[in-house]
């Protein structure tokens, strides 16, 4: 698993690319959680995702509960095929803001 | 597709009103033999096929009240609710508003009207009565029915059609390699999900979750044609980490109840969830949130968790449920093969379409014959002797497929009288007779309304009440008798009954004082009872004080004139009442008998002509003078229909005389020329000539000519009126003289 970071306006982008899956979880979870601390909105961009399982999407979940929980935006951006199919089995497309 | 549905529609509906009438008599049926098993499953199976194929033509008002029937049914068939007459009184009243209801989704009404609402939570309110375990908690809850919503209380389904699953991953499914997401994917394959809903409540904040836990659930909607077990194979690996419920289309919203327990979230919370992935409707979860508020259900859930022996017995419950719907489904499917082997349905449009087809056709051979009868080649004589025979043959099968039994009508009467007797304390039998009797489908139709009346009006004016009928040394019980028989080219409807009769000299009284009658005018029985179906007298509020009849005996014989048909009502007073109605068994083909009269050609239908003789030169004078004929002896009122149609005389001196017959009358009809037997199809004149006194249609001939029908029963009536006044002036003359 591959992120980045870039912060532009109070928007934190993280990119992730790569599994998004249980092997990676502990780290993705920290990932998401420092960013969210560190703007007003926190964009996350899943096109570079190879695979994501249900660790992923619930992280996903906690980070956009977390978002809420704080007062803070929440949008995946950016959508890659994997993710979005892992996505769609929860029917979460609505509520990860994806457009 | 939508001409799919409309079709399927149409097939409802005509399915669904045949039905009904079973249900109708099989509740009658049952009233008399309460402990009837076969009609108890025939009942059930009527009510099982409403509600199936209301739920896929869209009518959900119908689909919605109707199961809650069945399941009241489904108790009684199985023994936990015994057969009263109280029961079948709440039956018939809900067959009733099923019929109301079917009425309103045919007129595409989405909601109830109010007064149907109403009515509807108060039979609900009494269902909820029988249903025993959650009887109080329904009570409670039938109240909130009354906002006008279809949808019903306690062991009432929910209207969704979909399976609903729901899960909770075990904690540690993650981390022992499973994932949830091929399991989802696997049970899309069986079917459709049609909503899921993922539950992430229990996930603790951030700071205690751990990432390689599950936390997640999911509400499914799904809809297959797999069954329980095959859904709850897909989740064979994970069964033992997960808590697993599956609920089958349109399973109770008690179970739903149970699953809002069982779960660990929130029972708002899930009630919303659930109503928004579509399983249950606002209304069904009110009503589910109300249960669990009652007490008993909830007293074993306090803690909140899940019990084990409870999500069994559910389960088992839901098992059963299924396993009763998969059988009762073969049943269907048996009985629907046997009976479309016997019977198909079909476009009665089409019928008429055939008939009017097979009406040209009888014209065309009518035409052939004529040039072979001009050609006299003996093969092709032969030849189209042999076509005459099958056109005829066709003819009359043709015909015949648009006989139906008088029966089904009669036996809608059962539930009148029934009503009527329960309503004005009265014992009355209805008798049935000659229900196999067939009439074309059309005037079977327009027959019902006519006979309904005369049958309510018997049960209530005619028959008296018990106390009434031994004091006047009659039995208790009173009956009515519908008999249907064939006569002359008519059907015969009777309906009789042994009540209080009619008082002549009462009629005659008001007939005077309404200027219809003349004191002192020599009427027969048959004319002053014929007076009760003139339009004036019927609606006078005193003849029915009087008399007990006539309410509406105008639109009955208007009615009955339409379908050139006749009544005629006997009665003896304190004895009883005869209604007698003449049908013609078709209104579109007839057998005549073609006459001539000053070169046009008339028809007469066959039926009724009885002989023809010839009138010798000097019977005619004889007869001028009479005003009778002598027939063998037998004196017979007669018209020339060349006077009657105002031809002028010729003066021949060879005149035929066809006696007809209607009723029991017999006439003579003077023509000039006897032109033998033809088959004729009926076209009727239009609106134009709709008054035209004596004529009732015409016809073409083969020859392309038309030919005017008579109409007997006008001519007979004419007939014997003008002899009756012509035949007092002669006698007074021959005394006189």
């Amino acid at each position: 698993m591959d992120f980045n970071v870039k912060k532009t306006d109070g928007v934190v982008n993280i990119s992730f690319a790569g599994e998004f899956t249980i092997y990676a979880a502990a780290d993705i979870k920290a990932r998401l959680v420092e960013s969210l601390g560190q703007g007003r909105m926190l964009d996350v961009d899943l096109e570079g995702v190879t695979e994501m399982d249900t660790s992923g999407v619930q992280l996903l979940i906690l980070a956009r509960r977390e978002a809420d929980m704080l007062g803070k935006g929440f949008r995946v951006s950016r959508c890659g095929e994997a993710a979005a199919a892992a996505i769609d089995v929860y029917n979460l497309r609505e509520f990860f803001n994806i457009s | 597709m939508e001409i799919d549905l409309s079709q399927a529609r149409q097939t409802f509906i005509t399915e669904a009103r045949e039905l009904l009438q079973d249900i109708e008599n099989s509740l009658l049926r049952l009233e008399k033999n309460p402990r009837d098993d076969d009609t108890v499953n025939t009942l059930f199976r009527a009510v099982h096929t409403i509600k199936g194929s209301s739920g896929i033509v869209g009518m959900d008002i119908v689909e919605g009240f109707t199961h809650f029937v069945e399941n009241l049914l489904m108790k009684v068939r199985d023994g936990d609710i015994p057969v009263t007459n109280s029961i079948i009184e709440l039956l018939l009243e809900s067959r009733d508003h099923i019929v109301e209801l079917v009425d309103l989704a045919v007129a595409d009404a989405r909601a109830l009207p109010r007064d149907v609402s109403g009515r509807q939570a108060v039979l609900l309110e009494r269902f909820d009565a029988y249903l025993d375990q959650q009887a109080k908690a329904a009570a409670a809850a039938s109240s909130a029915v009354e906002a006008g919503d279809a949808t019903g209380a306690v062991g009432q389904a929910v209207s969704t059609d979909a399976w609903h699953i729901s899960l909770r991953f075990g904690a540690d499914l993650l981390r022992s390699g499973m994932d949830p997401i091929s399991f989802l994917n696997y049970l899309s394959k069986l079917g459709a999900v049609v909503s899921m809903l993922t539950i992430y409540d229990s996930m603790p904040p951030a700071s205690g979750m751990d990432p390689e836990s599950c936390y997640l659930g999911v509400e499914i909607g799904f809809k297959t044609d797999f069954d329980k077990k095959a859904i709850e194979d897909v989740f064979e690996f994970i069964r033992d980490d997960c808590r697993i419920h599956i609920l089958p289309p349109h399973s109770r919203i008690g179970s739903y109840v149970e699953l809002i327990k069982a779960l660990p979230e929130d029972a708002a919370l899930l009630g919303e969830l659930l109503v928004k992935g579509g399983a249950l409707t606002q209304a069904e979860l009110d009503e589910a949130l109300k249960l669990q508020t009652a007490s008993g259900v909830s007293a074993l859930h306090d803690e909140g968790k899940p019990l084990i022996g409870e999500i069994l017995v559910n389960k088992g419950m839901v098992a059963h449920e299924v396993v009763d719907a998969a059988l009762e489904k073969q049943k269907e499917t048996l009985k629907h093969k046997s009976k479309e082997a016997l019977t198909i349905r079909i476009d009665a449009a089409r019928l008429d379409a055939l008939v009017n087809m097979v009406g040209e056709l009888v014209i065309a051979n009518a035409n052939i014959n004529q040039h072979v009868e001009r050609l006299q080649d003996p093969s092709l004589m032969e030849s189209a002797a042999i076509m005459m025979r099958l056109v005829e043959e066709v003819r009359e099968t043709t015909m015949r497929t648009r006989m139906v039994p008088i029966g089904e009508t009669f036996s809608r009467f059962n539930r009148v009288v029934r009503d009527i007797s329960r309503d004005f304390n009265k014992e009355i039998d209805l008798v049935i007779t000659g229900a196999d009797t067939e009439l074309d489908k059309t005037v079977v139709e327009k027959i019902a309304d006519p006979l309904m009346h005369l049958v309510r009006n018997a049960a209530d004016h005619g028959i008296e009440r018990p106390g009434d009928r031994t004091a006047a040394g009659k039995p208790a019980k009173g009956r009515i008798r519908l008999h249907a028989y064939h006569d002359a080219g008519s059907i015969v409807i009777e309906i009789a009954d042994d009540g209080k009769g009619l008082n002549k000299d009462r009629i005659l009284d008001k007939a005077v004082s309404l200027g219809l009658a003349v004191p002192g005018q020599t009427l027969t029985d048959g004319d002053i009872y014929g007076l009760i179906f003139e339009p004036g007298f019927s609606t006078a509020s005193e003849v029915t004080k009087l008399s007990g009849r006539g309410v509406g005996m105008d639109v009955v014989r208007r009615n009955i004139d339409a379908l050139r048909g006749s009544v005629a009502l006997d009665s003896v007073e304190g004895r009883g009442t005869t209604v007698r109605i003449r049908l013609p068994l078709t209104l579109a083909i007839i057998d005549g008998f073609m006459v001539e009269v000053s070169e046009s050609s008339y028809v007469i239908p066959l039926d009724m002509v009885v002989e023809c003789v010839e009138m010798p030169g000097a019977e005619r004078i004889a007869a001028r003078e009479r005003g009778y004929i002598n027939l063998r002896g037998e004196a017979l009122p007669y018209i020339r229909l060349r006077t009657f149609f105002g031809e002028s005389a010729k003066g021949d001196l060879y005149e035929s005389i066809v006696i007809v017959k209607y009723g029991e009358t017999k006439v003579g009809l003077v023509v000039d020329f006897l032109q033998g037997e033809v088959q004729t199809v009926i076209k009727s004149l239009g609106a134009v000539y709709r008054n035209l006194h004596g004529i009732s249609g015409a016809t073409i001939m083969g020859n392309g000519t038309v030919a005017l029908i008579l109409d007997i029963p006008t001519l007979v009536e004419t007939v014997v009126k003008y002899a009756h006044e012509s035949g007092q002036a002669s006698t007074r003359a021959e005394r006189t003289g």
